[in-house]
């Protein structure tokens, strides 16, 4: 469009003018009688992708707790608090995401060595305040009851292996007296320790 | 007329003998539906003429560069989605390519092509709401709909593929977090033919309104010279002429072995460089994206097979002492990243060129003596993000 | 409250420069006895109030729901069937907000102007003949009556710019004065063709002008004299689309610029006399354009005695007149959902360089079509 002085320019200038809105009107006027777009939210939603980053969910059996998740997120917004039991149990008391600060970068479930942290399909965070938005992702807290026979188990297994060692350290110190009795207490048994010798003990109980 | 009135205070200017009128200034923004964010300009006015017009910037400033000192170099993908927030994947890019090059990083090809891919697409999301916008600023509604509809599209594509939709902390050092998941290169097919037809359509719905044109040419114009003088780049420097764009003349990723033009402003309704031309660079910039795409998706197609995404790399990233500066072509412009390092996991210093930035400079030289109709209008043309400009 | 003044007063006024001429009402109440006209003016007051503030709800729902259409939207659709409620939701919402009056804005006139603007628009509603009886007061200047209504608006949007005390909505009163003093020459010459060609000055007797002809249209006045009549329609649809501030010629307010222009200020109930206006006039202006140009409230293809006569009929014939109006009302709104906006300069460039000397030329032409 190039444009022209004189009348051949003002009427040029007119019949931009009028042509290009006409041509305007006419796709609008075409998507005037076609399909709305939009998805009407609440009652409808969009389906998201499979891969969509939304809210975490934590694959609570799997995870060991230890931290490194925690240590990955560029805004520490994880927050972990476990008491760890004997047989490998952890008490949980939080496993906490704030989602105020979040930004659903997938960094912390990159790295986890369980791969048993996820950011779900989950995306509605309405919620009346803040402090709402600070979720605990634990489908358990404290210890279940297998935690508790597990602890049990191990208690027990502990306990029966500090009966195991006592009672084997009550017959050696039974030998060795019996050794000094037979009066030969400068034996050059020094070097052996006790530990080395424990478990061919324990070995020949099993 | 006492000797008091008759010295001309600043500001003040005499049109007939004892008649004056006083400049008057007004502050446009941080909160104006026009300035793209929080950017407050103090503009003084002669009735509807600018006289003069100082930008302030740093509302929304969150250390970014700062943040990139105190967190591992994986761990500063996501803030950099977060300056150019409508170009999230070039950001990402142009970081990773920074941290690459110091690290000597080998990125396998196919993350490379699927790089070029995502960033041509956030190329054409980025342009589309530069085009949306600017309908906006200048009164047209309907364009900037159509146009988010489109980027709709664009966006879905990359939930598909890296779970996100705006900030998308896709690209790591060293490749990407996902390889891209089955029927993503088609659906990326589809929507670049779609989008070549809706193209044609915001063509004659604006770009060739003859309001728009009337709108938009003549005004704002910046010359060659001036814009190379004050650091512009990306479609405000093509848009005065000046053929410069990375991706052609310092070519990274494998933009060497695809076809492209670059287009640049060529006066067709005004002025060479005008608002115009500026714009409409964007609009011819889309079109050539597609074709971008589509040699991408056949040569990534030809030439590997899924799998390998990520480079080799340690756990920690941790950079023997080096400096180096990349710059890529970001929507807006040339987008750097100077990276300094000190054989710790951390950055010593993360310098960011931002392109909205240096090219938000020029407002003051070329608001006065346009309209604040223009003012509008021109800093619509220039396309700044404030989450950049701020950083 | 006193806000609520001045359109009851300019609709006194209305009555008053009705002078002997008959009205709905009138008739009802007997011309004669001064309380009868007073009744009837009352009466008119409020029919016309209601009519006004009526058609608004209309068409905002209109307009947004259109421009949803046009943008792949859906529109308003929670309240009510469709969204037709929403309009009302609205104004219960913006009636029960807060009304702020900013500390240092000059509070009378700030109070007065929006006031004044409805006045005139509502006002103007009385002279719209929807039929051959039903209009409120058939001035026999009606034509200029109207034009002057229509330009009191002027005053109420510099009045609630300058009192503001607001520099954006300065400029967007210096916009509209600007631009509603140019556009008044384009408009009164389109006008004077519709006078011209029905040698009268009264919108009712125009409309009856138009009945019958060739095929029932051949008498409205784009057909009667197409050469002339037909582009003169289109510059004083132009110059009644700038009167009415609508898109693309919204500069007084200009959201995108000015951020609301004259009436940023303004909130609640105050904001909406503002809103009713805009609204309220677009129906005004179009039924103007349709008495003058499109035949009134004449169908086409059918007799004129089709809607005159009986009241069954003329409330036909007022139907149809409202259908007309909302045809170009749709228009309107199908602009304002294309166009961008045009700057100032451009607003009196298309004004002076355009639409006046096109208007010249039509008038001159009519003089020449009716002299044949
Ligand atoms: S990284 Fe994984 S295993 Fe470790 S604490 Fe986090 S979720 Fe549990
Ligand atoms: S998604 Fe990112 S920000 Fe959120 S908890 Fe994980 S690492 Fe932290």
């Amino acid at each position: 469009m190039n444009r022209r002085d004189g009348f051949a320019g003002w009427v040029r200038n007119l019949w931009d003018g009028v042509f290009s809105t006409m041509v305007g009107m006419g796709i609008t006027i075409r998507y005037f009688f076609t399909k709305p777009v939009t998805v009407q939210f609440p009652e409808e939603k969009m389906e998201v992708a499979p891969r969509y980053r939304g809210i975490h969910y934590l694959e609570q059996d799997l995870c060991i707790a230890c931290r490194v998740c925690e240590k990955a997120c560029p805004i520490d917004c994880i927050e972990i608090r476990f008491k760890r039991h004997p047989g490998g149990v952890n008490e949980w008391f939080e496993f906490s995401l704030d989602y105020n600060k979040c930004m659903f970068c997938e960094l912390c479930c990159i790295p986890c060595p369980k791969s048993c942290i996820h950011e779900g399909r989950e995306y509605s965070m309405v919620r009346y305040d803040r402090s709402e938005l600070v979720l605990d992702l634990l489908t358990w807290k404290g210890m279940r009851e297998v935690d508790l026979r597990t602890i049990k188990e191990a208690e027990e297994e502990k306990k029966r292996k500090a009966a195991e060692a006592a009672a084997r350290r009550a017959a050696e110190k039974a030998k060795k007296e019996a050794a000094a009795k037979e009066g030969d207490p400068g034996k050059p048994r020094k070097k052996e320790t006790p530990g080395k010798r424990d478990p061919e003990g324990g070995g020949d109980e099993r | 007329m006492t000797d008091l009135e008759s010295t001309p205070k600043e500001g003040t200017r005499e049109i007939v003998l004892d008649v004056r009128t006083q400049d008057m200034e007004i502050n446009m923004g941080p909160q104006h539906p026009s300035t793209h964010g929080v950017l407050r300009v103090v503009i003084t006015a002669d009735g509807e003429i600018i006289t003069s017009a100082r930008p302030y910037v740093g509302y929304i400033h969150r250390c970014a560069e700062k943040i990139a000192e105190c967190v591992t170099y994986d761990q500063f993908v996501p803030y950099t989605d977060r300056y150019d927030y409508l170009a999230a994947m070039n950001n990402n890019l142009g970081y990773c390519l920074a941290v690459e090059k110091a690290a000597e990083l080998e990125v396998p090809p196919r993350a490379t092509w699927i790089r070029m891919i995502c960033a041509e697409l956030n190329r054409i999301g980025s342009h589309l709401i530069a085009f949306g916008t600017y309908g906006l600023d200048l009164g047209a509604f309907t364009p900037f709909l159509y146009g988010f509809r489109e980027r709709e599209w664009m966006m879905s594509l990359f939930e598909k593929i890296c779970g996100a939709r705006l900030t998308y902390s896709f690209m790591f050092p060293g490749g990407l977090a996902n390889d891209a998941p089955e029927g993503w290169f088609d659906e990326v097919l589809r929507f670049c033919d779609v989008f070549d037809r809706k193209w044609r359509e915001y063509d004659a719905l604006l770009t060739r309104n003859k309001i728009f044109i009337e709108r938009t040419r003549d005004v704002g114009v910046i010359p060659a010279e001036m814009a190379k003088a004050y650091g512009l780049t990306g479609p405000c420097l093509r848009g005065s002429g000046v053929r410069f764009d990375l991706r052609e003349s310092a070519p990274y990723l494998f933009y060497d072995r695809v076809s492209f033009d670059v287009p640049v402003g060529q006066g067709e309704m005004g002025t060479v460089g005008d608002c115009w031309d500026r714009y409409f660079v964007r609009m011819a910039e889309m079109l050539q994206s597609t074709r971008i795409i589509r040699q991408c998706v056949e040569l990534c197609l030809a030439e590997t097979t899924p799998g390998e995404v990520m480079a080799k790399k340690p756990k920690t990233l941790k950079i023997p002492p080096t400096e180096v500066y990349v710059g890529v072509e970001n929507p807006r412009g040339e987008l750097g990243h100077y990276l300094v390092t000190d054989g710790k996991d951390k950055a010593f210093r993360l310098k960011i060129r931002g392109p909205s930035f240096c090219n938000l400079s020029i407002i003051p030289a070329i608001l006065p003596g346009t309209m604040i109709a223009d003012a509008v209008a021109i800093i619509g043309s220039i396309d700044i993000v404030l989450g950049e400009v701020d950083r | 409250m006193i806000s609520a003044l001045p359109p009851a007063a300019a609709i006194f006024l209305a009555q008053g420069t009705g002078g002997e001429s008959r009205s709905l009402f009138r008739d009802l109440f007997g011309a004669g006895s001064g309380w009868g006209s007073f009744a009837s003016a009352v009466l008119g007051f409020a029919v016309v109030f209601a009519v006004a503030s009526a058609l608004p709800v209309l068409f905002t729902w209109a307009e947004r729901r259109v421009s949803g259409r046009m943008q792949q939207r859906r529109g308003p659709n929670r309240v009510g069937p469709f969204g037709l409620v929403q309009a009302v939701a609205d104004g219960v919402k913006l009636m029960f907000k807060e009304d702020i009056i900013p500390a240092n804005a000059e509070r009378f006139l700030f109070a007065l102007a929006p006031g004044l603007v409805l006045a005139g628009m509502i006002a103007a509603f009385a002279l719209i003949p929807f039929s051959e009886r039903a209009i409120v007061v058939d001035a026999p200047l009606g034509v200029y009556l109207l034009a002057a209504l229509l330009s009191l608006q002027v005053l109420g949007v510099v009045m609630a710019g300058w009192a503001s005390n607001n520099k954006w909505s300065l400029l967007g009163a210096m916009r509209e004065a600007a631009q509603m003093v140019s556009y008044e020459i384009p408009m009164g010459i389109c006008l004077l063709i519709g006078v011209l060609s029905f040698s009268t000055l009264s919108l009712r007797e125009m409309s009856l002008a138009q009945a019958d002809g060739w095929l029932n249209v051949g008498n409205w006045l784009i057909f009667r004299n197409p050469l002339f009549a037909f582009p003169a329609f289109v510059v004083l649809y132009v110059a009644l689309l700038a009167n009415t501030k609508r898109a693309p010629f919204d500069l007084p307010e200009a959201e995108s610029e000015l951020v609301s222009g004259f009436h940023t200020e303004y909130s609640g109930i105050r904001f909406s006399f503002f809103f009713l206006e805009e609204y309220a006039s677009m129906f005004l202006v179009s039924a103007l354009a349709v008495c003058m140009f499109l035949g009134g409230w004449n169908i086409p293809f059918l007799p004129g005695s089709v809607v005159t006569g009986s009241v069954g009929a003329e409330i036909l014939a007022a139907l149809v007149l409202i259908v007309k109006s909302f045809a170009l009302v749709f228009v309107m709104i199908w602009l304002r959902w294309t166009l961008p906006r045009i700057r100032i300069d451009q607003v009196m460039n298309l004004c002076y360089k355009y639409l006046t000397p096109i208007a010249f030329v039509c008038l001159i032409g009519t003089c020449w079509w009716e002299l044949r």
